[in-house]
């Protein structure tokens, strides 16, 4: 059984190893790799900045909101305030599944 | 500069040592798709996406496991993603089509294709992967379950349950030729 299973693990490294030599494409050359490098970390930084953008805008539009209710409509203001603070709890002390872990 | 300085100065954002570092490699992680995709184009699609994942998450790599293994993990991980994708789309029957490109290619340049191969093909990338990490790289269970984001039990139990299903296959297609 022992040998049946060392001549197998045998017979597949043969057969993956010649593989290897149909298939043998040429390394690209180092600019291609800096190219690639450059671009994706370019495109990486402009969806970073677009994301901010989003953010600032969205906090703005939030906080705008909140600004016009303080000053039109106070109580509905204070209404607004239960459920924040409900959330805000919720969210700080309810526990929540690690990275990874399987339930 | 050795593997482990580049390492740190890509880290750090360094363009030119990540690049140095992708070349380095780019042979181990295109050898690698190649066996568990047996497919030319499936592969250079992978190199190409794992490379961009690469570039993207260095910061992240820990330097616990070797910069290839910590590739292939990633390689495996968006192929399996992709098969999961294609399953849903169904178009997974195309890409098995596709799978035996490689077997026309060997036939063309009167290369042997084996039946081990053909047993490979047929056999499911969820069993392949881990079968050939340890067979073929030689890599623990334990470092397959990592890879691969699976306990070691079942990384054990997919390899296991892949020898048996090509040792099944060798034994039908001898049975098949003893028969003809």
């Amino acid at each position: 059984m022992k040998e049946n299973e060392e001549k197998l693990k045998h017979q597949l490294t043969e057969e993956l190893s010649r593989l290897e030599k149909w298939e043998n494409p040429p390394i690209p050359d180092l600019a291609f790799f800096e190219q690639l490098v450059a671009e994706e970390k370019k495109r990486i930084h402009q969806q970073l900045i677009r994301e901010l953008f989003y953010f600032a805008l969205t906090a703005a539009v939030i906080l705008c909101c909140v600004a016009v209710m303080l000053i039109r409509l106070p109580v509905f203001f204070l209404l607004l305030q239960v459920p924040i603070l409900v959330a805000a709890v919720l969210f700080l002390f309810y526990p929540r599944k690690k990275e990874g872990e399987v339930e | 500069m050795e593997e482990k300085d580049l390492i740190k100065q890509a880290k750090k954002g360094n363009q030119n040592a990540l690049s140095l570092l992708l070349q380095q490699n780019y042979s181990i992680l295109f050898h690698y798709l190649l066996k568990i995709t047996l497919n030319r184009s499936v592969t250079e699609d992978l190199v190409q996406e794992t490379m961009l994942k690469c570039i993207q998450k260095i910061e992240l790599y820990e330097e616990k496991a070797k910069f290839s293994s910590w590739l292939i993990s990633i390689a495996s991980n968006l192929y399996m993603d992709q098969i999961r994708k294609q399953k849903t789309e169904k178009k997974y029957n195309e890409q098995i089509k596709q799978a035996r490109s490689l077997k026309w290619k060997a036939a063309a340049s009167n290369e042997e294709w084996s039946e081990l191969l053909d047993a490979l093909c047929v056999l499911n990338e969820e069993n392949r992967i881990p079968l050939i990490l340890k067979h073929y790289y030689g890599y623990t269970y334990d470092e397959i379950g990592r890879m691969l984001k699976i306990p070691a039990g079942t990384a054990k139990s997919r390899v296991h349950n892949g020898v048996k299903f090509i040792r099944e296959e060798l034994e039908d297609h001898e049975r098949k030729r003893g028969e003809a």
